[in-house]
């Protein structure tokens, strides 16, 4: 992960707005990236990136020097998240999930860069029908590409439950994906 | 095994979201900033002052706390003073009771013996009465 000077930090920690925007234009793409995957949605991800840098920025001061800087502020996002997650109803798939899914899949070009929207479109097909904690695992080691051990760390999940998720949320993903004709 | 289904993951793990204008929304974050609470400042001088202040309270407050005590032993000696005496002057009161003699009238040694009584019980009233009194005044 992106890493910022201690100096830095002890001028924002004095107020200065300057060096904080330098965190900001370190982080934001790291930040959007993983609130995005698990909100399937730019408007949401970018409210709680707005969120977790003044969250950031209220408790610099609790900010321990001998942890990673880079974790701790995904890991403040990533609860962001999670609170989000847990005050929304239930993910409803979008009727055109399926067919972005299919494009996807079939894509002639499969490194293209997919466009925000189309993105959330697949990921939303894949995760809509997983629990909360299913989701938050897939999200963080299969699309994050975090080991259990940083994605228990940044979320707060035990290891052990957040592996147990992943196993089922990989299950029913496949078996998902078995139903729609994908082998 | 599930080739199609691993390959999916795998360009899902490929894609980033794209942040549009990140310059502008950096600026937007800073902007929403609120100003950093001021955190007060104790001078180490006036925080030694606070703690010499705290004990001087709580050593007044335990030799208040040992004087009621005292006292409150003290009232309690006096009542168990009290009780310790009251047998003690039944008996000298037995002492000097007086017996029956034989030759004399009967009648007469029992109306007497009842008035002595009777005085003997108005004593016994009074000094109870003045020991109840010094009781309440304690």
């Amino acid at each position: 992960m992106t890493s910022i000077d201690p100096p830095v930090i002890q001028r924002c920690i004095a107020g200065d707005k300057a060096a904080f925007r330098e965190i900001v234009i370190a982080y934001q793409r790291l930040l959007f990236g993983v609130a995005f995957k698990m909100l399937c949605d730019e408007d949401e991800a970018k409210d709680i990136l707005q969120e977790s840098f003044i969250h950031i920025w209220q408790h610099l001061e609790d900010y321990d020097q001998q942890r990673n800087f880079g974790s701790w502020v995904y890991g403040i996002t990533v609860h962001l998240c999670l609170d989000r997650l847990r005050q929304k109803d239930r993910w409803g798939e979008m009727p055109e999930d399926e067919e972005l899914l299919a494009q996807f899949a079939d894509d002639p070009e499969p490194d293209r860069q997919l466009e925000n929207s189309e993105l959330a479109g697949v990921i939303r097909g894949l995760v809509s029908r997983l629990s909360d904690q299913q989701r938050i695992a897939f999200t963080l080691v299969h699309l994050e590409n975090l080991t259990v051990a940083e994605a228990s760390t940044v979320s707060g999940i035990p290891a052990d439950k957040l592996k147990s998720n992943l196993y089922v949320a990989r299950q029913n993903i496949r078996k998902q994906l078995i139903q729609s004709g994908y082998e | 095994m599930n080739n199609q289904i691993d390959n999916i993951f795998d360009r899902l793990q490929k894609q980033q979201p794209e942040l549009h204008d990140p310059e502008l929304f950096a600026d937007s974050i800073i902007a929403a900033l609120p100003d950093r609470p001021q955190k007060s400042i104790v001078h180490p001088a006036s925080r030694r002052k606070g703690v010499i202040l705290i004990l001087h309270t709580f050593s007044s407050v335990a030799a208040v706390l040992l004087l009621v005590l005292f006292l409150w032993q003290s009232y309690d000696g006096i009542t168990f003073h009290e009780t310790e005496v009251s047998p003690d002057y039944s008996s000298q009161l037995a002492k000097y009771q007086p017996q029956f003699d034989l030759s004399k009238d009967p009648a007469q040694q029992i109306a007497q013996y009842q008035e002595r009584k009777q005085e003997q019980i108005s004593q016994r009233n009074q000094m109870r009465s003045i020991l109840s009194l010094n009781k309440t005044t304690h």
